[in-house]
């Protein structure tokens, strides 16, 4: 495979990798808050929220991602 | 310099990383834990064909609402209400701005309009086609999306843990008693112990696939257990949770475990709505009822219930047409279970290859789910529309 198509191989790669880290950190992220909070379910609550969270914001970095690519492409 | 760099890669580096990864996947899956690897295993999965209540209101049956929202929040709506968001979201973005030559995500709905919009005319002809293709590209839209989503790290593994005890008595309720259920061990996170993830702690060398048999079934006489505890009591699920313990504990050489372990079950808060029976037969319904519509729309109601009751031509004509009454309930049953089956199917194998080859074994089945997405709500759309097309034309016309 020639250097090129790897760097878009490895690119593509990566993107994927964006999208399940944004997906897990989201997730995470709201497991931590919910710590700070007491109502019922506060748990339950904030994991959703913060993996669509991080739904969102895979998204949009992927959308800038593929922007990027086929710019530089 | 670049060739050979090229040429190394290609022949050396490739197989040697992809082995690598593969052994990695192997030691440390399901097949290693037999061996007392299974490093980075996940716990097999519960898997259950009706979807989830994302959380259970407590006081369900006393309450209406509660009952009703425990019925209603399921996790596939949930992400069907997600579909709908992304897909609200994506015509927003490609209708505002519109340029006269399209760039961007115009240019790729476009694409994907015109040419549903253009097998709509050529299979129902301009004016049905024209009448047709909202509904079609509806279901297309829906189908593809929502299978898509489907397939997004998080489905089927962010969830809560539903403890042994409260599974129990839910199946106690809806008097469903008498199978085994397997339970997984998760730690509990601190204050919160009824999310995320499932994996056992490293302190005592538990690996996430270690799972306990918890075996309770409905006595002939009564509900009691051999020690006189009622099955699905408090006291039944403790005793058989700390005898299993030890089993576990005397296995893997340590005193016991502290009480920061519960047995239970992962219940998903993410899940593909199209894995729900009750998606794809509502999608069946309302392709079949518009269908129906519009063949009465378009033949009047003698017509078109003419076709499926026919007196004339002879008692074969007659038979001929009871079979297309039944066959059209079988449109909505093949409908059904063909979205159903492939959906919930490749769930099923993403779950067993996750468990089977975690790094590396699940990558060609999410492509594979990617390609069956998409050609599922191809299949389902186009037969909408053909059906549509076919009950518009009456027997006797010479378009048939």
């Amino acid at each position: 495979m020639g250097s090129k198509k790897l760097a878009l191989a490895f690119q593509l790669v990566g993107i994927g990798w964006y999208i399940a880290v944004c997906l897990i950190g989201g997730a995470f992220l709201g497991t931590w808050i919910a710590n700070f909070f007491t109502f019922y379910k506060a748990d339950v609550f904030f994991v959703i929220l913060g993996t669509l969270l991080g739904l969102l914001s895979a998204g949009v970095g992927v959308v800038k991602l593929v922007n990027l690519i086929s710019k530089t492409d | 310099m670049s060739k050979l760099f090229s040429y190394i890669s290609k022949i050396i580096l490739n197989p040697i990383v992809l082995g690598i990864l593969l052994i990695v996947s192997i030691l440390g899956g399901g097949l290693g834990n037999a061996l007392g690897l299974g490093f980075i295993s996940a716990p097999f999965a519960y898997i259950s064909i009706p979807s989830e209540a994302l959380y259970v209101f407590d006081g369900a049956s006393e309450n209406f609402l509660f009952d009703f929202l425990n019925r209603a929040l399921t996790n596939t709506f949930f992400m069907s209400l997600l579909t709908i968001i992304v897909l609200l979201v994506v015509s927003i973005k490609a209708t505002t701005k519109m340029k006269i030559i399209p760039a961007g995500i115009q240019n790729l709905i476009e694409f994907a309009v015109e040419a549903m919009y253009n097998t709509c005319k050529k299979i129902a002809g301009e004016e049905k086609g024209k009448i047709f293709f909202p509904l079609v590209m509806t279901i297309f839209l829906f189908v593809v999306i929502s299978n898509w989503i489907g397939v997004l790290p998080g489905t089927g593994t962010i969830g809560r843990i539903e403890s042994a005890e409260t599974y129990c008595h839910h199946q106690e309720k809806k008097n469903n008693l008498g199978h085994d259920v397997k339970f997984n061990i998760y730690k509990k996170n601190g204050n919160i112990s009824s999310t995320l993830f499932g994996y056992g702690s490293s302190k005592y060398k538990i690996n996430s696939s270690d799972s306990f048999l918890f075996k309770y079934s409905k006595s002939q006489d009564n509900h009691d257990d051999d020690n006189g505890n009622k099955i699905c009591s408090h006291d039944w699920l403790h005793h058989e949770f700390e005898a299993a313990k030890k089993i576990k504990a005397k296995e893997l050489g340590v005193n016991n475990f502290d009480n920061n372990y519960q047995a239970g079950i992962l219940v998903p808060f993410f899940r593909g709505s199209n894995s729900d029976i009750n998606t794809t037969l509502a999608l069946a319904l309302c392709a079949m009822i518009t269908i129906h519509w519009w063949g009465i729309r378009y033949l009047g109601l003698f017509g078109h219930f003419g076709k499926f009751i026919n007196f004339k031509n002879g008692p074969i004509n007659f038979f001929v047409g009871i079979l297309e009454l039944v066959g059209e309930f079988a449109k909505i049953i093949s409908f059904t279970f063909r979205l159903f089956g492939n959906i919930f199917a490749g769930e099923v194998l993403l779950f067993a290859m996750a468990f089977l080859l975690p790094l590396i074994g699940i990558i060609p089945f999410i492509g594979l789910e990617l390609f069956v997405g998409l050609i599922q709500g191809l299949i389902f759309s186009m037969l909408t529309l053909v059906f549509a097309a076919i009950a518009t034309v009456s027997h006797n016309s010479d378009e048939h």
